[in-house]
């Protein structure tokens, strides 16, 4: 559930270190970016969308993948890399990534409305590592 | 319908059976893991830009040529230094920024001022990055918009695609 948080907050700080302001981790905020339509909830999308820009931006070396340590700059949780690399070749792809965040979404949509609530978000959030709801 | 037309309307149709709501995000995966993706890899992206991107006519934003960026009306009456403004602007848009987030540029010497700003990101089928982007020229006061596509190449640089 922490994952899902940390996952737009890694994309805003990302963003905010490129814009040269003190980058830190703020879930509001963070969905207020990846709810690229202003409508009030992050749907598949958007979450899709938000996710590659995270690998992107990740992706120091611009090779196409994520190493481990490419990955937990971007998501900041340690047990992330291991659980993405599906096919155990150290390194993460972006079909691996994204099926990664897939489930953390599914996870974090308490109500399975099929999108995800600031509440939804920020809750996760607050909730710290290790939650499941 | 001709093939070509067919490569247009792939990126719409995936989007529509990729976000069609009723099934899960995670049943959808199971079932078609390039179709979720079709957004952000080579799938959706169309033939043509995956074609471009390999080579063929572009623009490489990094060396010298800055016409696809700044072409046409767009860039009519930008100075050297304009241009290059918004050639810094483009390539730290393109490589730091996520979508939404826009890299601005002012020239002080004549008013003339302009932003980027990435709009999707995606992945072609050889791993290369491409960017949707917005730009925003105003030279006297009328803001001329433009939108592309960008392309990272293998030294870093960034060839215009559209």
């Amino acid at each position: 559930m922490h994952k899902i948080a940390l996952l737009l907050c890694g994309a805003l700080a990302l963003g905010a270190s490129a814009a040269g302001a003190d980058p830190k981790y703020d879930a509001r905020a963070a969905f207020a970016q990846a709810d690229q339509n202003k409508d009030g909830v992050i749907d598949h999308q958007e979450l899709v969308a938000r996710a590659t820009d995270v690998f992107f931006l990740g992706d120091v070396d611009k090779d196409g993948f994520l190493t481990s340590a490419e990955m937990t700059r971007v998501v900041v949780f340690e047990g992330d890399f291991a659980a993405a690399d599906k096919n155990h070749d150290s390194k993460v792809s972006l079909p691996e990534f994204a099926h990664d965040r897939i489930v953390i979404f599914e996870a974090a949509d308490s109500n399975g409305d099929g999108v995800l609530s600031v509440v939804e978000v920020s809750g996760a959030y607050d909730r710290g590592p290790g939650a499941k709801q | 319908m001709s093939r070509s037309a067919a490569a247009k309307l792939a990126p719409f149709v995936l989007a529509l059976f990729v976000f069609s709501g009723c099934a899960s995000l995670q049943q959808e995966w199971e079932e078609n893991p390039k179709a979720v993706l079709g957004t952000v890899i080579g799938v959706a992206a169309g033939a043509g830009i995956a074609a471009a991107a390999g080579g063929g006519a572009g623009w490489i934003v990094g060396g010298a040529a800055l016409g696809g960026l700044l072409g046409g009306a767009v860039g009519h009456g930008l100075d050297e230094r304009d241009k290059r403004l918004a050639h810094q602007a483009a390539v730290n848009a393109f490589e730091n920024y996520p979508s939404g987030q826009s890299s601005v540029w002012n020239n002080p010497d004549n008013g003339h001022s302009g932003s980027i700003t990435p709009t999707q990101t995606y992945q072609i089928a050889s791993g290369q990055y491409c960017r949707r982007y917005t730009q925003t020229i105003d030279i006297g006061g009328t803001p001329q918009q433009s939108a592309g596509t960008a392309c990272r190449q293998s030294d870093g640089t960034w060839k215009i695609q559209s």
